[in-house]
């Protein structure tokens, strides 16, 4: 079994607030500039708030494409996706987002796993070691975002 | 690799479906187009679009040429995906300081 990739990071709002500016709040600080397979930063993103619904990325001239289907949807606590852009969605590998209430707000678990569905599993096994450790290195030299491979 | 070539070759149901065909083992094109409803023409530029994102690979044997999924490809997927957690999550805690400083109301 491929590890998954984990990741936390603690942010100085209550669990609730964190919860909602990571879902609802997305669009705002998705980097899509970075990251977003239709049209960079002109897209849209929302997700509807409830199992099974949709996190769908709108482009400007209507197209939508689906990220995946929300698995949990407990506000405050834990938000889950099948996570499935650009596969059939019994392919999906899942993220799990947990918050936690910290001393100084709330620290985000994130958890991105069943990652057989991606391919073949002994390449990925045979790489992801590395793969880690140079985004654990990128990651820390950031100045807040905490990363921990568990 | 750019990521973006793997979504759009992803993106195609056919294709998805040759990469499922593949996963058992390697075929050449005429036995990947006997399961689905598709022209074997088809299935070559399918292919093609796959090989160029890097997701599968063809070696000659005799005559014809048989394809295979290409393991560092998808490896380099997985390894994408690790890159766009670590700047997403950093580009949420931007998010959330803001908001942190921001006056409530």
């Amino acid at each position: 079994m491929t590890d998954p990739v984990k990741k936390s990071v603690t942010v100085p709002l209550a669990p609730r607030e964190a919860f909602d500016l990571f879902t609802q709040g997305l669009d705002g600080w998705w980097p899509k500039d970075l990251h977003a397979p239709g049209n960079g930063d002109r897209s849209r993103l929302a997700v509807d708030p409830r199992p099974g619904g949709r996190l769908t990325e709108t482009r400007p001239d209507g197209a939508r494409t689906s990220w995946g289907t929300v698995t949990h949807w407990e506000p405050g606590r834990r938000f889950g996706l099948d996570w499935h852009v650009g596969r059939d969605a019994e392919d999906a590998t899942h993220v799990e987002v947990v918050f936690t209430r910290t001393d100084t707000g709330t620290r985000v678990d994130l958890t991105h796993s069943n990652w057989p569905a991606l391919g073949p599993h002994a390449a990925l096994q045979a790489t992801c070691r590395a793969h880690w450790d140079r985004a654990l290195r990128r990651c820390y030299a950031g100045c807040t975002a905490l990363c921990a491979a568990a | 690799m750019a990521y973006d070539v793997v979504f759009s070759a992803l993106a195609d149901p056919t294709r998805r479906a040759i990469v499922e065909a593949l996963r058992g083992a390697p075929l050449p094109v005429g036995r990947i187009a006997e399961g689905l409803p598709v022209s074997r023409p088809a299935v070559s530029q399918h292919l093609r679009v796959l090989a160029e994102a890097g997701l599968v690979a063809a070696d000659a044997e005799g005559t014809r040429r048989v394809y295979r999924l290409v393991p560092e490809g998808w490896a380099e997927l997985r390894d994408y995906l690790d890159t766009m957690w670590d700047d997403a999550l950093a580009a949420y805690a931007r998010a959330a300081r803001d908001q942190a400083r921001r006056p409530p109301g």
